[in-house]
């Protein structure tokens, strides 16, 4: 094992203000990402009262969907190939 | 009579070490828990002494069949006893198996605790991929998937345990849980762009289940290799003349937290009704191997599956019947052996799935795993005009189950939720209180420096006189806050507590 567990809170001390600062910036961009996703399910209640027709409600999702897709190609691995390629698991259980 | 169906999830999750030329995968898993574990030691406090409490392998037979032999030729698996395994405070086990990091559930009453601790384990993995990445040089990180294969043939598991009565005889089980295996898969599914089995993606471009393609055989002891769709692993972890555990490998596991209640929910109903006797012989299946494949490659849920008797049936209106046997039983018996409350959701949302899926599929996407994932490929299919064997629809298969908040799809998706974060986040520390978890957990947290190992079913401690005491706990419905809390809140020390309990 490369990881000696004594070796680990002297660095981890060193990196204790970048951690805090990364940990504030990845809730940050969680927040502003999630905003979409929570306003479409807002617009859903909303919207199914008014609209109960299935034509209605395919156009619905299709917006709703358009939104995430967005989203995906900005989380989406660039490289897909490569990413896909790579990632090999040993068998488990 | 069926008794408190206590139950848990192990999961293994798949794992990348970037930044690396050729990664050991064992390496990484052991890097990530370590990282995690030597965070709390740094932090002290309610966790003080668990990392260096280990696992205890005295109780462990992983070798035993319950059909009360050993296969010819059949391979046992191999308990690996010198990587990194450890017992944290909410009584769960994190450790190293074969090349991926797994983490066990405490023991939990039912389903819906369950779901709270598999959901509070993403997010001690998650944890452990921020602990890790603080400790790996600059330009590596581990990243950590909960899924169950690498799409190339490689597969992992997400294994349920159910406590079962040792009367009930272990081919009753196989005969009648089977048809439910087969069959579940419909709601609880995860979602698979493509097929590991040489069909190509014309012949099934997406699939209801991550581990369908890899079940070869009914029953077995097997778990790495010819899986069995019924694992016949007999090792209770609890008094064996009393009890079996039956352990389950035939799952997905699930990003999904109503699939993981209904998936484990479901699964105990079916388990208590066998108990009971009350499934009828004409539900079983002809040929459980094909017909589980069968399933997880019919997107249109209409192709039937054949039962003993001749007669075919879409793996739908079999679910749909075991429902209605189920609320024929519990009006009969009562749901106290799987939660009262806990027992009546089951019933409403496993009622309440199947109608989704009978009539207007798009109207579970929010609970169904397979049916989320189908929804979004599709319309990224779409978007970008893509063909089947695109890499790009894989990559969203694989990212769906990616644990980084910032990078997992499934918290995208529009998930319906069932807990609330401040439970998980308490379940990341606290035991479930109605279980012998507790005992565990709790005595981890406040007498870590005494307790020298930890099991399933036992805890040793050293209060400094020799021998080393330990305090069996073959009893899974005991050692309960009710029944030790105030035990443990009015002991100073192990020695104590020891006196306490009159051991």
């Amino acid at each position: 094992m490369s990881c000696g567990s004594r070796a680990v809170p002297e660095r981890i001390e060193a990196l204790t203000d970048e951690q805090v600062d990364e940990e504030v910036d990845m809730e940050e961009r969680e927040r502003i990402r999630r905003t979409p996703s929570e306003r479409s399910s807002e617009q859903e209640t909303d919207e199914t009262v008014e609209e109960p027709t299935s034509a209605v409600a395919g156009d619905r999702i299709k917006a709703e969907l358009d939104g995430l897709l967005d989203e995906i190609d900005e989380v989406l691995e660039t490289n897909a190939e490569e990413f896909v390629r790579s990632f090999v698991q040993k068998g488990g259980q | 009579m069926a008794i408190p169906k206590i139950c848990g999830i192990e999961t293994e999750y798949g794992i990348a070490l970037r930044g690396v030329e050729d990664p050991n995968p064992i390496t990484a898993s052991a890097i990530l828990i370590n990282s995690y574990l030597s965070e709390l030691a740094r932090r002290g406090g309610a966790v003080h002494g668990a990392p260096q409490v280990g696992w205890d392998f005295v109780d462990e037979t992983p070798d035993r069949d319950a059909r009360g032999f050993m296969a010819a030729g059949a391979m046992p698996p191999d308990v690996e006893t010198h990587m990194v395994n450890a017992v944290l405070t909410n009584g769960a086990r994190y450790y190293v198996d074969h090349a991926h990091p797994e983490l066990s559930t405490p023991e939990c009453a039912d389903a819906r605790s369950v779901v709270v601790f598999d959901r509070a384990a993403e997010l001690i993995l998650e944890r452990s991929m921020r602990d890790a990445d603080t400790f790996l040089p600059e330009g590596q990180s581990i990243v950590v998937y909960k899924n169950n294969s690498d799409g190339k043939g490689n597969s992992y598991g997400c294994h349920e345990n159910y406590l079962f009565d040792r009367e009930t005889p272990f081919g009753n089980i196989v005969r009648f849980i089977t048809p439910h295996f087969v069959t579940r898969q419909v709601f609880c599914g995860a979602g698979k762009v493509g097929s590991e089995i040489g069909a190509g993606p014309e012949a099934v471009p997406f699939q209801l289940s991550q581990r369908a393609d890899f079940f070869e055989e009914e029953v077995g002891l097997e778990t790495t290799l010819k899986r069995p769709i019924v694992n016949t692993r007999d090792e209770p972890h609890a008094d064996p003349s009393k009890y079996r555990r039956l352990h389950v490998i035939v799952g997905d596991a699930n990003m999904s937290e109503v699939a993981t209640f209904l998936k484990v929910g479901t699964t105990a109903i079916v388990s208590c009704m066998i108990e009971d006797e009350w499934l009828p012989g004409r539900l079983v299946l002809r040929a459980p191997v094909p017909a589980i494949r069968s399933v997880s490659t019919d997107l249109s849920l209409a192709r039937p599956i054949e039962l003993e008797d001749g007669t075919r049936i879409t793996a739908l209106e079999l679910q749909r019947e075991l429902h209605r046997l189920a609320v024929e039983w519990a009006a009969a018996r009562g749901l106290d052996c799987v939660g009262a409350d806990v027992g009546a959701e089951i019933l409403q949302r496993w009622d309440a799935v199947l109608t989704g899926l009978e009539s207007d599929r798009e109207s579970v996407a929010g609970q169904v795993d397979w049916v989320a994932k189908l929804r979004v490929v599709d319309a990224y299919r779409d978007r970008h005009g893509l063909g089947w064997g695109d890499a790009r629809l894989r990559a969203l298969d694989l990212q769906y189950h990616d644990l980084r908040p910032d990078r997992s799809l499934a918290r995208r998706v529009g998930l319906e939720r069932l807990c609330g974060d401040e439970e998980i986040e308490a379940a990341v520390t606290e035991p479930p209180h109605d279980t012998r978890a507790y005992f565990r957990g709790r005595c981890l947290a406040k007498f870590g420096d005494e307790v020298v190992s930890a099991n399933w079913d036992s805890l040793v401690f050293d209060i400094g006189s020799d021998p080393l005491r330990r305090v069996p706990m073959m009893e899974p419905g005991r050692g309960t806050a009710s029944h030790v809390a105030s035990v443990i809140d009015g002991s100073r020390n192990a020695a104590e507590l020891l006196d306490r309990l009159g051991s």
